[in-house]
């Protein structure tokens, strides 16, 4: 297998999934000239034309209704809002409308639309650029809620997004465009479920829950914990709706301890609702309760050491573990 | 405006056959609506019920003038488009009790009728939200190179919104196949016309687009008719969207609760008297020798038949069963937890 | 004759006022205009005539507040005959008629409430009316030791000076123990006091590691108790006739585990329902022995090496006796007996906290090294609480060995459904006569419990007989 980033894992499933699918088409803000704010569109508009890759003006609501309204038109549309943090532009038309109609309409119309946005902090871009927003839509019934951490998984995520039918909230960490990683030759077709986690590291001690560039993080405090003779087993999520719970409680009930690590919000929050069903369906397999990890309860500061303390690190899942495992010795 | 006077026996274009159509058509609109206010009262209706009462000609005239692949998108005082894109009365009405049989499974209500097979789209009751859908399908249209067009139809209130302003441009800027068609009743909700706009009309928010504007009385149902026409004729060679302003007038509250306060009796009965729809049409269809009392006679008299039997039917219809709650929130089935070991399901 | 009621003008609107009529008897009006105007909640409002006629009468005067629903007028023609007494009656018989209309059963009219139209009482099976002490019983249980509730207590007020009735005792010496819920969950199923144990989690949490010491702990103690002389237990008919403990009897209440309980219904529904007899027969065990060394030396060399016990030939002795004798392999059900299609051997495994009968499903099909792998991944399965139900469901036959403690011979309780369970003593190195000599060989003694509903002596003994065949020639159990 090859390395290639992220950036590039989503640029290689647009364009193989448009070559394969003539509904596919891609709007959004500067993506065909400018090649997308995080160059992740770059080439497109070279080999699809602008028919099938479509600027738009800098109004959100439109562009997902757009999205919206073509699906029901017969299309299939990917639509890339320059931020996540834009999306709350366009949240009505995602939460009253994306998330309803299927049901709302008795089960008639289907809407095969992903909304591709990158998001998070750590660029120093301040409070209204570095949010984490999955929670405000994985609280939606009707929605699919998706946060890759690996190349492997943007692509082939990306790709099982576009070929099913319920609309996919597909969520990029802006630090991850860069991150490398294997994948196979573009030649070689996979996909990867919209609905399954996956163990990034077995172990036994406790289990670490996170997704999307907190993944990252907690493996980098996994290595560090098994230094210290704590051996922790990371689940990486890649999708926070649905959730794979019962692979979070097989290792529960293997481990009896979790910790949730997330870069959003601590309270109210994916995490908590995690650690909540944890608690609804494994509690009686819980020697300590679950730890969370979160971003801090503030807007993104600005000046870089304010932000490196806002964010989540290391040295605090390793800290939360810590605060529910017994020390090493009594552990053997 | 563009009505073509009689000639021998047609009007507007239209034969007798086509014309008392349409009569009948808005007197079973009002009558539906009435039928639907009476079962409201009684308790057989719950939530909202946002009647269509004296703006029957909207309707009727712009759907005369579209084609069965066309597209409507609206808002939600909707149950008489359901009815001209042509579902079943009785699925709209068992759609208000909260039937299984309703055109949305009972799941929808008042607000929210669809259908995929006559291209109804939704109404909304999120104030402005079909405007941006319409420019989606609009370039779905366009994209396919389908000769058919979308036609979004909105109130006063809507064009305050952003979601109107976003539309108007990217369906200009795209010449997208598209119909705006907004019925001014002159209150939205409560709040007239006149004190929320800061022009008196549609054109100059329309030239700011570059859009093609035409205002009709929404009262005549053949100049609307004729103006939907022309639109769309207009969107399917190419040549984008147009905005249609029709003034009209609610007879009724905004729903069934409002005593309707901030106007008075006096305009009301005004409207009522002299601008109804259905009088006028009659009047006119009449003075051509088109239409004859006894016609006219025998018209309500079948609808009232017809909206007894539709009610019978609803009222008749099963409830939704307990397991249609989980069923279709997604086309997956996908609920917020993928069990794996549970059976597929949506349940939690 | 059309009936007016009072319209429900909105989706929270109950109720609504009469305001004023602007209408009176024997006014004609048209479809659309107003009769009334009505005060709801929110706004005041007009009551539109659904139906054109004359106003024959006005139910409800001026200022009077009415549930929606509710009749107010009636409308008609001008002849048309009024109700008997479009009063009182007349409102009722109208209230009839709409009542239908009104899809909510908390909605009733002041007429259905008043006729009683509340739920029924619900009277006991027997029919009997409740007396009036019954009736008047204060509605919760009383509690043991309370004193008798006070009559102020039948309508549902609890008197205040009685309040510290209701507060719960002091637990003795009792501090509220913290313990994590896996703790928790195994120390319940161990049987062990949770105040005994010490914990070290933080803020001294009771935690996983602290039960499992307590009953490592428990385990040693058990094992050096082993050799003191047993208290004499009661037998079943007298534990029923006495109480369990006598006052003043120093003891410790354990609450009994899910799977204890489960042990102690099924075994005693078997006890009481199904006739036991037993029948015993020694079977020598040399060639079976060494028959077991011979697989033994063979399996240690596989990849995976296998370890082969006396119990793993004896399961498929077994199911190849059932297959010899299928009437054995049935249940009794009822006015028939269900003969089973499948010989499924379950093994009895004792576990900390009770016993578990995993099923080795198919035993006369599989060989004997598939009969040791699968009883091993099910032993494993059922220490470690990871059976699922389908491993330890649908038994035809079960075995019971105690051989391994030394137990000579002994008796096993029916397995219900299944018609017999075999029980194993130890294989015992004997003086016997073989062809007129003695010689010394290995004696395990076998009692088969037979359901008398299901099976007779003899045909007990003839498959006691087959299997005696199968272990003494065990050659057969490789075919």
């Amino acid at each position: 297998m090859r390395t290639i980033t992220y950036r590039e894992a989503i640029r290689e499933a647009i364009a193989e999934e448009m070559r394969r699918d003539q509904r596919i088409f891609i709007l959004g803000e500067d993506i065909a000239g400018y090649g997308g704010t995080y160059g992740v569109t770059k080439g497109l508009i070279e080999e699809f034309g602008d028919k099938r890759v479509k600027d738009t003006p800098l109004a959100e609501e439109v562009i997902i209704g757009t999205a919206i309204g073509s699906a029901l038109g017969g299309l299939r549309p990917i639509a890339e809002l320059m931020t996540e943090n834009f999306s709350l532009l366009a949240s009505d038309q995602i939460v009253n409308s994306l998330a309803k109609f299927h049901y709302m309409f008795g089960g008639q119309p289907k809407l095969p639309v992903v909304i591709r946005m990158p998001g998070g902090g750590g660029a120093q871009r301040g409070a209204q650029h570095s949010q984490m927003l999955e929670t405000m839509f994985a609280h939606v019934p009707g929605l699919r809620v998706v946060l890759p951490a690996t190349p492997y998984d943007a692509k082939g995520m990306l790709k099982a997004a576009l070929r099913q039918d319920d609309p996919v909230l597909f969520l990029e960490h802006e630090l991850l465009y860069n991150v490398k990683g294997e994948v196979p030759e573009p030649n070689e077709e996979y996909t990867v479920p919209l609905d399954r986690g996956i163990v990034r590291r077995e172990g036994r001690d406790v289990t670490l829950v996170t997704f999307s560039r907190m993944v990252h993080i907690t493996m980098q405090a996994a290595e560090d914990l098994a230094k210290e003779g704590i051996d922790a087993e990371v689940i990486d999520l890649r999708s926070v709706r649905p959730l794979d719970l019962d692979l979070v409680l097989d290792s529960i009930r293997k481990t009896n301890r979790a910790v949730v690590a997330e870069e959003g919000w601590k309270y109210y929050g994916t995490g908590q609702g995690i650690a909540a069903v944890i608690y609804e369906h494994g509690f009686d397999w819980l020697d300590a309760p679950v730890g969370h990890v979160a971003g801090k309860d503030v807007p993104m500061p600005y000046s870089k050491p304010l932000e490196r303390a806002a964010l989540p690190g290391r040295a605090e899942v390793i800290a939360a573990v810590k605060a529910i495992v017994p020390a090493p010795a009594s552990v053997r | 405006m563009a009505i073509r006077e009689a000639r021998g026996a047609t009007l507007a274009g239209l034969n007798r056959e086509q014309l008392r159509e349409m009569h009948y058509k808005m007197v079973l609109l009002r009558r539906f609506e009435e039928k639907a206010a009476e079962e409201y009262t009684l308790g057989k209706i719950g939530g909202f019920l946002h009647l269509y009462i004296g703006q029957e000609a909207n309707g009727v005239g712009a759907f005369s003038a579209l084609q069965p692949e066309d597209y409507v998108l609206s808002a939600y005082r909707e149950h008489g488009y359901a009815i001209l894109k042509g579902i079943e009365p009785k699925a709209v009405m068992a759609e208000l009790f909260g039937k299984a049989t309703g055109c949305s499974k009972g799941k929808g209500g008042s607000m929210h009728m669809w259908s995929n097979e006559h291209h109804l789209l939704g109404g909304q009751a999120i104030v402005g939200a079909q405007l941006v859908m319409t420019a989606g399908v609009g370039f779905a249209i366009q994209y396919q190179g389908e000769q058919r067009i979308a036609l979004a139809l909105f109130g006063d209130g809507a064009v305050d919104e952003g979601a109107f302003h976003e539309s108007m441009n990217l369906a200009a800027l795209w010449k997208l196949p598209v119909v705006f068609l907004c019925e001014n009743n002159q209150y939205s909700m409560g709040m007239a016309v006149t004190k929320a706009w800061s022009v008196p009309t549609l054109e100059p928010r329309a030239a700011a687009y570059g859009v093609p504007y035409r205002r009709v009385d929404g009262m005549n149902l053949l100049e609307v008719r004729d103006a939907v026409r022309e639109a769309r004729e207009r969107a399917v060679r190419g040549e984008g969207p147009t905005l249609i302003e029709s003034l009209t007038y609610r007879f009724r509250g905004h729903s069934m609760a409002d005593p309707a306060y901030y106007r008075t009796r006096e305009e009301e009965k005004l409207w009522k008297t002299t601008r109804d729809p259905i009088a006028l049409f009659e009047e006119r269809l009449k003075g051509e020798g088109l239409l004859t009392d006894d016609e006219i006679r025998a018209t309500n008299e079948r609808v009232d038949r017809e909206v007894e039997e539709i009610a019978r039917f609803a009222e008749e219809s099963p409830f939704p069963e307990p397991d249609e709650l989980y069923t279709d929130v997604m086309v997956s089935g996908a609920g917020a937890i993928a069990w794996r070991t549970k059976p597929s399901t949506p349940k939690e | 004759m059309h009936t007016v009621v009072m319209p429900k003008l909105g989706d929270t609107m109950e109720e609504g006022k009469i305001l004023n009529w602007l209408v009176k008897e024997g006014d004609t009006v048209a479809k659309g205009d107003a009769l009334a105007e009505i005060e709801t909640e929110k706004v005041t409002i007009p009551v539109e005539a659904f139906n054109a006629g004359v106003v024959r009468k006005i139910l409800v005067p001026n200022g009077t507040t009415v549930p929606v629903g509710e009749p107010i007028a009636l409308t008609g023609t001008a002849d048309e005959p009024l109700p008997a007494e479009a009063g009182g009656q007349a409102r009722a018989e109208a209230a009839q008629e709409a009542a239908p209309g009104a899809g909510n059963p908390t909605e009733l009219t002041h007429e259905q409430a008043q006729a009683g139209a509340a739920p029924e009482t619900v009277l006991p099976p027997t029919g009997q009316p409740l007396t009036s002490t019954a009736t008047q019983a204060a509605p919760q249980p009383a509690m043991a030791g309370a004193p008798p509730a006070p009559t102020g207590a039948a309508n549902g007020r609890a008197p205040q000076a009685q309040a510290p009735a209701t507060q719960p005792a002091a637990v003795p010496g009792g501090e509220r123990v913290f313990i994590s819920p896996i703790a928790r969950r195994i120390a319940v199923e161990h049987g062990l006091d949770i105040n005994t144990i010490q914990g070290t989690g933080p803020s001294g949490r009771v935690i996983r590691e602290d039960v499992e010491a307590a009953l490592a702990q428990q385990e040693a103690a058990r094992a050096a108790q082993v050799a003191q002389p047993q208290p004499v237990v009661p037998t079943a008919t007298a534990a029923a006739a006495v109480p369990a403990a006598q006052p003043g009897e120093e003891v410790r209440a354990v609450p009994l585990s899910m799977m204890r309980k489960t042990i102690a219904k099924r075994l005693q529904q078997s006890a009481q329902t199904a006739p036991h007899f037993y029948v015993t027969m020694a079977i020598d065990a040399t060639e079976l022995g060494e028959l077991r060394e011979q697989i033994n030396s063979y399996a240690a060399t596989l990849p995976q090496p296998l370890k082969i016990s006396l119990n793993d030939l004896i399961i498929k002795g077994v199911a190849l006796a059932l297959a010899a004798m299928p009437e054995v392999n049935v249940s009794f059900n009822g006015d028939e007996l269900l003969y089973k299609s499948h010989i499924n051997v379950g093994m009895a495994v004792a576990l900390e906290q009770g016993l578990i009968v995993p099923v080795i499903r198919d035993a006369d099909k599989r060989g004997v090294l598939d009969i040791v792998r699968e009883s091993r991944r099910l032993a494993e399965a059922a220490r470690s609480g990871k059976l699922k139900p389908e491993e330890f469901q649908g038994g035809t036959f079960s075995i019971s060995n105690l051989g391994m403690y030394g137990v000579d011979e002994f008796t096993a309780i029916i397995n219900p459904p299944e018609a017999a369970i075999l029980a194993i003593g130890a294989a015992t190195p004997t003086p016997v006569v073989r062809e007129g000599q003695v010689a010394v060989r290995d004696i395990m003694k076998v009692t088969l419990s037979v359901d008398h509903r299901a099976l007779d002596g003899a045909t007990a003994a003839r498959w006691l007989q087959e299997l005696k065949k199968l272990l003494e020639q065990p050659m057969a159990l490789l075919v």
